[in-house]
């Protein structure tokens, strides 16, 4: 075995447990959604940012908010609209008159949960004010830089509907978003449960933290440690080179949703107690992690065929690999 | 090449080319292998015993025996759970059934399979015993002529004319072969030169082989040609309705019944059409519809007051989004004598002489003045349409919608007999949607309980339905049609019967459609898919329609009607084959034939060892695929390797012995494969493959494989394999044993993917 400094077995059972413990906490407030909460879980484990679209009031931003009670860390919402400043993201410096120096305000950004709401409705600048920030996980102000405190991950929501007037993320700025998800709306029984939750009070509330930052990093730390055998690394390169080979997509996937595809993987095994990937958790993952980077071709789009199917296809076209 | 070799190679390409002339009368081809492998058995086995001195009476004997064998034992193969002589017998039975049911090109059946395959091997052998045997070449072109009245007989008119070629060019190459070698021995007689042996026949001869066969050949093409076949004339039949007259079709469903039971067919309208460009199958006919019947009472199925428009189609019902893609038919109709026009669905624009107006519910187009009866008479005219074939899976999990003229198409009659009520419901009680229980009407309907026949009494009233589908079980189209129509209604389907056209035959560019080709089906509407056409009909040549034949989404539920059941009744738990080798009892020969003693045809004790060898060789080769098979199973879970290889061949062994019993292996990880083998075929073995499945991923990706045991992976396999075995039925671990799949699938490595 080749000596790697950093390389030791994970703690598999505290991923396990952790993670199940958020799970349930985050839902005993959004019921039935489940899939959605565990694809935050894996992006929050494999230190990536989650890129939530779906229409209104379907619990995008209740997730984001139960998620950074549960793990007990600091939440902050920024409702983007048009005139939102880059300054309002990252912070500013202001004149302190007492101390006649200047002193920084901390921007929204300045939290371990951030949630970006209908990030599309403000202009390019203020947006790529955060990818920057979400991409060196420190800010930069007046010749400064403020690092970020770990774990930090931005749950940035987009509505598909209603797009007017609005700057849609280009393909560069989505392509820093780990995964995508789509919340979906509820069954009628999870639907029905919730109107007896709801009812009285808010079960944000009465939601109480079941671990805290330090730990989600020491467990963010163990799920890097999870083993990745050359078969399966070559199977993520095959799915992801897959999607730059195939007639209905204009882009294919790029080299950095390689790497996060991996990370990803890395974490749903350990989520799901293992202590190596296996194939099914990359052909799981591939959908939410590739369909949000591609581009389909014109074909593809008079076709109906939408990138979440393409990258189905991709995906199934790839053997599954066999030992080396 | 010996002079018996070259008789025997004739022999068996005569009969495979008169095996030819098969085609055409089923859909399934799989006996054309079958075949081919049961004579080339034959045929080796009987040069082989033609070489001792059995001489020919051993050869005639070991033919038999390799036939009949063959026979039985695709018999066992093929009719689970009986043995040789109930299998024989069964599917002699259910082959004659099928025939006489079925009209061609018949559906796949393992009954049709063996019937052909026994045929041509009787074939071979009869010619075999004419040429070789009884060494009368002359005489060959009989067997295969016998073969080549089968598919004559049953299609007539519609035979290839290459299908009597290939007869006649088998018969030359036998005729040709007993050239060569009867110019050999005149040869040797008057050329006996050492320094030229004679070793292969002079090119002379190969020209005048040709100069016989070719034109021989050309000549009976010819003659095929120019001979008229019925079909092409216009002879009135003798039914009471005024011969080849005028068809009159004021009520749709009048005629048909008529017109499909006439000896002749009627040529009554030829089209031409392009496929729009997106269209899968730029080749194909199109479905001409006359007629839409939407209301139903105790008579049956009928016409409804109709608002006619005039001027070009309005939108389509049901369908919120068409293709752009158009279909372009110009139709041009002769004898034949309607109010509605023949048009594609969904018909959009059309450019038609005379006046006419259309239906907006059901598109079709009526005539609005003049002679409206015989409106259609000798009419020109061209239509554009649009192609809406549903996506079959999405069509899956649809649910019954409901049209404008809901209710008179959704309605279902209070006087509606309650035994064709729970009939549909019994029918449709396993499938969990509303296509999906349609999709098993359909089945229902094809699935071999109901004969096609044009003889029962017409219509679709409820008496002549409750007689078609509890006693009687005989209809046409109408009837078909009109059972499927009302099953769906009572399950909340509304649906309507359309009359009209199928495809018809291709001639060049053009289609040609007959009286013949009168058809009825139903259409269901489905939620956001619109009306859809099905195909309840079974054996005139129809096909249900791509969509109606899909997998649904997420179950293991097929539409498809079921083509062979699986068996379900008990059996021992066994491995062991019933057909052991039987060892002839024949003694060792102590006086075998002397050296100058020329071998004669009596029976004698030589010839009795030469069938016995024969039959030998016969059961040696039927064994050798199980006993390839046992052991390469041995030498994979003898273990020996490193943990990881041990594993892999453990899983491999699975794979292929899921493959013995069912043929095909799921594809995906291992971890998939066991969910799905878990879900089903092995779902008495679940936690055994979840077991070995894990060990396998482990050895495959993790960083340390997981600790097993060489004793434990092969009780893990036995396991598995013991509840692969369970549920088969003794003649499907007769075949597991025998000729196991596995031993045919390509050999990617052992790795089981």
């Amino acid at each position: 075995m080749t000596l790697q400094q950093t390389e030791f077995e994970p703690d598999i059972d505290a991923i396990t447990s952790v993670t199940g413990q958020v799970r349930r906490a985050v839902e005993t407030v959004i019921e039935g959604k489940r899939s959605a909460i565990d694809l935050a879980l894996v992006v929050l484990l494999a230190e990536g940012h989650l890129l939530v679209e779906d229409v209104p009031g379907v619990g995008k931003t209740m997730l984001a908010k139960a998620l950074g009670k549960a793990i007990d860390c600091s939440v902050r919402r920024l409702q983007f609209t048009p005139d939102l400043l880059p300054s309002d993201i990252t912070g500013v410096s202001v004149f302190n008159a007492e101390t006649r120096d200047f002193e920084f305000k901390p921007g929204g950004i300045f939290a371990n949960v951030v949630v970006g709401d209908e990030i599309n409705r403000a202009s390019p600048k203020t947006q790529s004010a955060l990818l920057e920030s979400m991409e060196e996980r420190q800010v930069s102000v007046d010749g400064t830089t403020y690092r970020l405190a770990p774990p930090f991950m931005v749950v940035a929501t987009q509505n598909p509907i209603e797009m007017e007037g609005t700057y849609p993320l280009p393909e560069a700025q989505r392509d820093r978003f780990m995964a995508r998800v789509e919340m979906g709306y509820p069954t009628t029984t999870a639907e029905l449960a919730m109107l007896d939750q709801h009812g009285q009070t808010n079960p944000l509330d009465a939601l109480e933290p079941v671990t805290d930052a330090a730990t989600i990093v020491s467990l963010i730390e163990q799920a890097r440690q999870v083993y990745v055998a050359a078969p399966i690394k070559k199977y993520i390169v095959d799915v992801v080179d897959a999607t730059r080979h195939h007639r209905d997509l204009r882009l294919g996937a790029s080299p950095r949703a390689t790497i996060q595809l991996l990370r990803a993987a890395r974490a749903l095994a350990a989520m799901s107690g293992r202590d190596y990937v296996n194939p099914d958790d990359v052909s799981s993952l591939a959908v939410s992690v590739l369909a949000h980077r591609v581009l389909p071709s014109s074909e593809a789009l008079a076709g109906r065929r939408t990138p979440t199917e393409i990258i189905g296809q991709c995906v199934r076209g790839v053997a599954v690999p066999e030992r080396s | 090449m010996r002079a018996s070799d070259r008789l025997s190679l004739a022999s068996f390409a005569a009969t495979a080319l008169a095996m030819l002339t098969l085609f055409p009368i089923t859909q399934d081809r799989s006996f054309v292998l079958w075949s081919l492998g049961a004579m080339a058995l034959v045929s080796v086995v009987t040069a082989l015993v033609r070489r001792t001195v059995a001489g020919e009476a051993g050869a005639l004997i070991s033919e038999l025996a390799v036939l009949i064998g063959i026979s039985g034992g695709l018999a066992v193969v093929l009719a689970d759970d009986l043995g040789p002589v109930e299998a024989v017998r069964e599917l002699a039975a259910a082959g004659v059934h099928h025939l006489e049911s079925q009209s061609a090109p018949m559906e796949a059946s393992p009954a049709v399979v063996w019937l052909m395959v026994t045929a041509v091997g009787t074939t071979l052998v009869l010619t075999d015993l004419l040429v070789s045997v009884l060494a009368r070449p002359s005489w060959g072109l009989a067997p295969g002529l016998t073969l080549f009245l089968i598919p004559a007989l049953a299609l007539a008119d519609d035979l290839s004319p290459v299908a009597g070629v290939a007869v006649i060019a088998g018969y030359c190459l036998i005729l040709l072969a007993e050239g060569i070698n009867r110019t050999e021995r005149w040869r040797r007689g008057v050329i006996d030169d050492p320094a030229h042996p004679t070793r292969s026949v002079s090119p002379v001869l190969w020209g005048s082989a040709a100069v016989v066969v070719v034109p021989a050949i050309a000549l009976s093409l010819v003659a095929w040609l120019a001979i008229p076949t019925g079909s092409l004339s216009f002879v009135p039949g003798g039914h009471g309705d005024g011969g080849a007259g005028p068809l009159q079709l004021s009520d749709p469903t009048l005629d048909l019944r008529r017109n499909l039971n006439r000896p002749d067919d009627v040529p009554v309208l030829t089209y031409t059409t392009t496929a729009p460009a997106d269209a899968d199958d730029r080749d194909e006919g199109v479905y001409l519809r006359i007629a839409s019947l939407p209301y139903l009472d105790a008579n049956g199925w009928q016409n409804s007051a109709i608002d006619v428009l005039p001027g070009q189609p309005g939108r389509i019902p049901g369908v919120n989004a068409e293709s752009p893609q158009r279909r372009h038919t110009e139709i041009q109709i002769g004898d034949f004598d309607s109010e509605y026009l023949p048009l594609p669905y969904f018909p959009r624009q059309l450019i038609v002489p005379g006046e006419w107006g259309y239906d907006p519910l059901s598109l079709v187009y009526i005539a609005t003045s003049g002679d409206r009866g015989r409106a259609t008479r000798d009419l020109t005219y061209s239509v554009d349409s649009v192609d809406l074939d549903p996506d079959g899976e999405r069509l899956s999990v649809a649910r019954g919608g409901s049209p404008d003229d809901v209710d008179i198409t959704g309605t279902l009659p209070a006087d509606l007999p309650d035994e064709i009520v729970a009939l549909a419901l019994e029918i449709t009680a396993e499938a969990p949607t509303d296509a999906l229980k349609a999709a098993a009407l359909q089945a229902y309907l094809r699935g071999g309980t109901f004969e096609y026949s044009t003889e029962p009494a017409p219509g679709s009233g409820y008496e002549a339905l409750t007689n078609f589908l509890f006693e009687d079980q005989r209809g046409y189209c109408e009837q078909f049609a009109a059972a499927m129509a009302v099953m769906a209604r009572v399950l909340g389907i509304p649906s309507r019967v359309a009359i009209g056209f199928l495809p018809g035959d291709k001639v060049g560019d053009t289609w040609e459609v007959t009286t013949h080709d009168l058809h009825a089906w139903p259409e269901l509407y489905f939620e956001g898919i619109g009306w859809t056409r099905w195909e309840p009909t079974p054996g005139n040549g129809t096909v249900p329609p791509d969509w109606t034949l899909q997998r649904s989404g997420s179950g293991d539920e097929t539409t498809a009607p079921p083509t062979s059941t699986e068996p379900t009744d008990e059996a021992e738990p066994t491995f062991e084959p019933t057909l052991q080798p039987s060892d002839p009892n024949a003694e060792p020969s102590d006086d075998p034939l002397g050296p100058n003693e020329l071998p004669d045809a009596r029976w004698g004790l030589a010839q009795t060892i030469g069938a016995g060898l024969g039959l030998v060789v016969v059961v040696a080769v039927l064994l050798l695929p199980g006993t390839l098979r046992a052991l390469r199973r041995r030498r994979r879970l003898s273990g020996g390797g490193d943990l990881g290889e041990s594993v892999e061949d453990a899983w491999a062994e699975v794979r292929d012995s899921v493959i013995d019993a069912r043929g095909s292996w799921p594809s995906g990880s291992p971890r998939v494969i066991s969910d799905q083998l878990s879900t089903g075929l092995l779902a008495t073995a679940a936690p055994q493959v979840t077991e070995l499945a894990v060990l396998v991923e482990r050895a495959r990706y993790a960083r340390t494989p997981g600790s097993v045991g060489q004793p434990e992976l092969v009780t893990l396999v036995s396991d598995i394999r013991t509840a692969l075995a369970e549920p088969a039925s003794r003649g499907q671990r007769i075949r597991m044993a025998l000729l196991p799949p596995s031993l045919m699938k390509p050999r990617s490595g052992r790795r089981a993917g």
